[in-house]
């Protein structure tokens, strides 16, 4: 199971994955050059669709920018690798040195993950500033940042659970590259933070609630916009929690049948 | 005390049968028929604490793949094995504390980072306590001489220097055991023996047991009192490298050149030669000789050759590893 036990190897870990991302200079400047790139062109986009009009199906101009500016900023950390990850170890056979440390394998890769996304966390909290100031993102107010952030969490271990699911594959199949580049593009379009749920005709609506996507993507952003507060809250929560159930469940079963398939490529 | 033990250890794998003939990428998409391997078939061994076992077999006999079972990556078709009292692949993490593993075609070194924070980090990963690990780290340092290059990006290092960082890696935390699986592939003479110098050194002072899988016979001559070889999955010979080579190879080779526009024919020459002495091929330019050691000095039959024959050049070898490992083989088919 995913070893989320707060010990010492489990930082190194994630601390040394982080370092290795961020010794590539250029690389490591690109990741936020582009980042403040397309929350630019994503406000020009909507501005032109919205023609001048204040609201859309109800929907004021000023709430769709701003839950499209932090689906786009969460969406880098929300971003998770770890399918690639353990595909690559895979293919590559160096899942047999992974197998030989005094760690579990999901928690070695999680950790990496979790270095990853602090890498990423540094891109997205330098834009914050330059989009409040642009106006595309109204300061946070503790009422909303609260359950946010846990929203936010959630949607993370949804993320990470789901694409480890997927990842998994990759003890059978291994080349999962087209399920995986399919899920990718289905995931940023079915979590509803390029396109807002609340644009998408009700049927698809309907099928989405019962997909993990949204949970992993728009339920959080909908919460920062204000699209939902109050008592509404506990239906997102409980939505996610569910799925981390469900997910989990899946990676222990899945993960334990994966031990006994391991071949290690390459000799 | 034995501290490995392997008991019938049977590695089976399975893959998709792969159609023949028309539309056959299609037909291989649906079909169901797999083929099974036996990479590994009956193996049992015990090896005790403090000793260096050389386990050997041509390419494919099933050498890696017991080592990944016996290091926990495998888990086994059937059969048992307990390494430091641990079931490896049921204990994965507590046995990994327990074994150092190098292989010698991967790394575990952190690619793009300096060697030093790929050692620290395992010093994190096995909590070896402060102090421990700096002398560890000191003493590994200086027996591998890796002072020069101990904050170079892994990405950068010559293979010799990645396999002393791997071998510093496997060693940081003291394990009981080192397994070894072709440890000095593709490397130099120098680094070869500085390697080979290293094992020797570790398992005298620390009494490390070091399984070593190699195709070079002088890593198994300088280092393994005994050896291990296997063939199609399955033990062929388990006994002292001594025994082997009287056994099964116990003649050395002596290869000639002889002096260009020597108008006999080699064979002509050569014909005739005493017991212990055979001629194994002739070429234009030379021939090889076998020379049984029992009867015949070495010393005296180059001496007795050159009576003969006008050599320019020659070398003594000793036969290599495939080919006692063929004999060994062809002996056990007999027997069978």
């Amino acid at each position: 199971m995913i070893a989320l036990r707060p010990n010492p190897a489990w930082f190194g870990m994630a601390r040394i994955a982080a370092r290795s991302l961020t010794i590539y200079r250029f690389q490591h400047l690109w990741g936020f050059v582009s980042l403040g790139l397309q929350l630019f062109l994503m406000r020009a986009v909507w501005e032109a669709a919205y023609g001048g009009r204040d609201s859309i199906d109800g929907v004021a101009i000023r709430t769709q920018i701003v839950f499209l500016t932090i689906a786009l900023l969460q969406g880098r950390l929300l971003n998770i690798q770890i399918a690639w990850s353990i595909q690559g170890q895979v293919e590559s056979g160096k899942v047999a040195i992974d197998l030989i440390r005094p760690m579990g394998f999901l928690g070695q890769m999680t950790a990496r993950e979790v270095g990853r996304t602090f890498r990423n966390l540094t891109y997205v909290l330098s834009l914050i500033p330059l989009a409040l100031l642009l106006g595309s993102l109204r300061p946070p107010d503790p009422f909303t940042m609260l359950p946010y952030g846990a929203s936010l969490l959630l949607a993370y271990v949804v993320g990470l659970l789901t694409w480890t699911l997927v990842g998994l594959m990759s003890f059978w199949l291994l080349q999962i590259n087209a399920i995986r580049a399919m899920l990718q593009m289905l995931s940023t379009f079915l979590a509803g933070t390029l396109v807002p749920l609340w644009f998408m005709p009700d049927a698809l609506r309907t099928v989405l609630t019962f997909l993990p996507f949204q949970a992993a993507g728009f339920l959080p952003a909908a919460i920062y916009s204000g699209q939902v507060h109050g008592l509404a809250l506990v239906q997102p929560f409980a939505v996610q929690l569910a799925w981390i159930v469900i997910l989990g469940l899946a990676v222990r079963v899945v993960w334990g049948r994966a031990q006994r398939k391991i071949v290690v490529q390459g000799g | 005390m034995s501290i490995i033990e392997a008991r019938d250890l049977v590695k089976t794998f399975r893959r998709t049968k792969r159609a023949e003939g028309r539309f056959s990428a299609v037909r291989t998409l649906f079909t169901r028929e797999t083929v099974d391997t036996k990479a590994v078939d009956g193996v049992s061994f015990t090896i005790d604490e403090g000793e260096i076992v050389g386990y050997l077999g041509p390419n494919g006999a099933g050498k890696s793949t017991t080592i990944k079972m016996l290091t926990g990556i495998l888990v086994p078709t059937s059969g048992s094995a307990t390494v430091a009292g641990l079931v490896p692949w049921d204990n994965r993490e507590r046995n990994a504390r327990n074994i150092g593993v190098v292989f010698g075609q991967r790394s575990q070194l952190w690619w793009d980072l300096p060697l030093d924070e790929s050692f620290q980090l395992i010093g994190t990963m096995y909590q070896i306590p402060p102090e421990r690990f700096q002398a560890n780290l000191a003493m590994l340092t200086e027996l591998l001489d890796m002072e020069p290059f101990l904050q170079t990006p892994v990405r950068q290092l010559s293979l010799g220097q990645r396999m002393r960082g791997d071998l510093a890696a496997a060693m940081l935390y003291e394990p009981r055991i080192l397994f070894l699986d072709e440890p000095t592939v593709g490397l130099d003479v120098v680094a070869k023996e500085r390697m080979r110098t290293f094992i020797e050194e570790i398992n005298r002072t620390r009494q490390t047991t070091v399984v070593l899988t190699t195709h070079d016979l002088d890593d198994v001559e300088r280092l393994c009192r005994r050896i291990v070889i296997i063939d199609h999955g399955r033990v062929v010979f388990d006994g002292e490298t001594q025994d082997l080579r009287h056994r099964f190879a116990p003649h050395r080779l002596l290869d000639i050149v002889v002096e260009p526009g020597t108008t006999v024919p080699v064979a002509t020459l050569l014909a005739g030669l005493p017991p212990g002495l055979a001629v194994m091929d002739e070429r234009e330019a030379g021939a090889t000789i076998s020379i049984d050691p029992e009867i015949v000095r070495p010393a005296d039959a180059i001496a007795l050759i050159a009576g003969r024959v006008p050599v320019i050049d020659l070398t003594v070898r000793e036969p290599d590893l495939d080919g006692i490992i063929r004999q060994v083989y062809a002996a056990e088919e007999g027997l069978a």
